[in-house]
């Protein structure tokens, strides 16, 4: 429908109808990537719990728990690094580039840019030879195919990419611009 | 070597996250110095996150920020009020005695900091506290955390270390016990010479502490679940920490009641991505230490440092001068995980025990959170405080002090750290 706009769709900046669904798509995958990451928590915290009443309820032991808790939990990392990324929480000692000049900024920022990019490329290449052997390879305890956890490297790792670009790119253009930015200043440690 | 650490260096100062520096320095150095296939990276990061043990920071992590959006501040800074609200120099006690409460059910220092600071720096400016001592007094209190159990350093240190979390745990409450404690005692020294100010304190009552008791208890179940339940041999670590959310979920939830279910995912999300900032660190530094160690420097290192001294005291001393400098620096997690694997050999050699390496490390970080340029605590508490880290950092010597005396202690009297875990375990 002509003239009517989606709510919170205001925020993206770019109106131009060429961005509009990049930018819709943008924000279903993160509400995506969001969703699951809260259903892996919450999964985790439930086996782990039944491993626990089962040890000392039922006086059974439960394989399947712990595996595929860890299972959810690298999941849960690869996902949250990219989630991580798209609030600027990676720490980073920016203190002192910060006091050079604008185009020394840039031009860290540009190699950095370029070099993480090819880093994380170069995980997601790497890891799709993992998740072929992953379908032969079975896991310890309950024989499923190490494909499951394997197949989070190149999702994860590629989800850390996008946000990765997302957030670098403007950086390195406009550091001048970033400087003013709200530090973020919480760490898990 | 030359590339994996003059890459990562120049990384670091460009100001790429910490992340990826150690993950694009390990990179170039296995790109340009070896032949082993790229896919090697992959199988590397995949090795360094596929631990069960490490299950426990998420965990420890969303309970430590569900127990600060519930109120659990507020209501340690009044029991710790009741405690020693009467003495001289009260809210810098109240502010340490706080921090000793809250690094008891949360992990991170920066999150604890920011929680004390909220609560207390208004308080203290309305009563004329020297605002910079006291901003520098908050961050020393909130960096207890990585000290005081549960601490997620302290997790990855054991992860690092190959030993017990339990272990490290208990051995890590003695000395943040004894840092709390010297912190309270220099405070107290420092205020009796100073202004009236510090001597406008409220009477002790025996009604208002059990008030307060009443009010923090449930929030104090945490660190009775958690220690319990290692000592007792009852839980793991990781479900220690998954029994510790539960709980923090009834407390907040059922009786506490300053948060709804529906701010449950806003809340988790922070915890799984701040979690996922460890992690993630966890994973592209095993590529880092990886390629370091198969290009010999940890035996290059061992060699230089056993022909300089073959003293473990001499060693430790070093050893403490290079932490703390690393400290004022770095991160703690990327410090411990590409420092431990070097050294934790070489002290092993020396004949000193894993875990008290291991809680020096932990000390000598925890003061890097307060140090400058670089020191989270020190930076939040200043903001909070609206001053800047400069201003604040004139007035670091006090509480970083009894710190230092701590650590010399706790280096030099492997008693401080072994004897909990040697009694309890």
């Amino acid at each position: 429908m002509p003239g009517r706009k989606t709510d919170g769709g205001d925020r993206a900046a770019p109106r131009s109808p060429i961005l509009t669904i990049p930018c819709l798509a943008l924000r279903a995958l993160r509400r995506l990537v969001d969703g699951v990451a809260l259903l892996l928590i919450a999964y985790m915290a439930c086996a782990i719990l039944a491993q626990i009443v089962g040890r000392y309820f039922f006086n059974y032991s439960i394989a399947w728990s712990e595996e595929t808790a860890t299972f959810a939990q690298i999941w849960l990392t690869l996902l949250g690094a990219g989630i991580a990324m798209r609030h600027n929480q990676h720490v980073g000692v920016d203190v002192l580039v910060r006091r050079l000049p604008v185009w020394v900024q840039r031009l860290c920022g540009g190699a950095g840019f370029v070099m993480g990019v090819w880093f994380l490329a170069t995980v997601v290449v790497g890891s799709l030879a993992m998740v072929a052997i992953g379908f032969i390879v079975k896991s310890p305890a309950l024989r499923l195919p190490m494909a499951v956890p394997y197949t989070a490297l190149p999702v994860g790792f590629g989800y850390f990419l996008l946000e990765f670009v997302l957030a670098t790119l403007p950086r390195v253009i406009h550091p001048e611009r970033a400087a003013a930015e709200a530090d973020e200043t919480e760490t898990a440690a | 070597m030359i590339w994996a650490a003059g890459g990562f260096l120049v990384l670091l100062v460009a100001g790429t996250p910490i992340v990826l520096a150690l993950g694009i320095a390990a990179l170039l150095a296995i790109e340009l110095t070896t032949t082993a296939p790229i896919s090697i990276v992959a199988q590397r990061v995949y090795g360094g996150i596929s631990s069960f043990t490490l299950m426990a920071i998420p965990f420890f992590v969303a309970s430590g920020l569900l127990m600060e959006a519930g109120g659990i501040a507020r209501r340690f800074v009044n029991l710790a009020g009741a405690l020693v609200g009467w003495i001289t120099g009260s809210l810098y006690l109240v502010s340490i005695v706080t921090g000793t409460g809250l690094a008891a059910i949360s992990g991170s220092g920066s999150a604890d900091t920011a929680a004390i600071s909220a609560v207390m720096t208004p308080e203290m400016r309305r009563r004329r506290y020297d605002i910079d001592l006291a901003a520098a007094v908050i961050a020393a209190s909130g960096s207890l955390a990585s000290i005081i159990p549960p601490s997620i350093v302290m997790i990855v240190i054991a992860v690092t270390a190959n030993q017990s979390i339990g272990a490290m745990f208990l051995g890590g409450i003695l000395p943040g016990i004894l840092v709390a404690g010297s912190m309270m005692v220099g405070c107290w020294l420092h205020a009796r010479r100073g202004g009236e100010a510090y001597r406008d304190t409220a009477g002790f009552s025996l009604g208002r502490l059990w008030a307060g008791l009443k009010d923090a208890g449930p929030g104090l179940l945490v660190p009775v679940v958690i220690i319990g339940g290692i000592v007792g041999g009852i839980f793991t670590a990781t479900e220690a920490a998954c029994v510790a959310l539960f709980v923090t979920l009834f407390v907040t939830l059922v009786i506490y009641r300053e948060i709804t279910p529906a701010d449950l995912p806003r809340i988790f999300l922070r915890a799984i991505s701040l979690s996922a900032t460890v992690l993630i660190i966890i994973s592209t530094a095993a590529v880092f230490t990886w390629i370091i160690a198969t290009q010999g420097f940890p035996a290059m290192l061992r060699d230089w440092l056993t022909g300089i001294t073959d003293s473990p005291w001499v060693f430790l001393l070093i050893v403490n001068l290079l932490l703390l400098v690393i400290g004022m620096f770095m991160e703690s997690i990327s410090a411990v995980l590409i420092l431990l694997p070097i050294l934790l050999p070489i002290a092993q050699g020396y004949g000193i025990d894993p875990v008290q390496f291991g809680i020096v490390t932990a000390l000598n970080l925890s003061i890097g959170l307060i140090t400058p340029p670089y020191g989270i605590c020190l930076y939040v508490a200043s903001s909070v405080a609206g001053r800047r880290i400069e201003q604040v950092s004139r007035r670091i010597w006090l509480p970083l002090g009894c710190m230092l005396l701590v650590l010399l202690l706790v280096t030099y009297v492997p008693t401080i750290s072994l004897w909990l875990p040697s009694v309890l375990l």
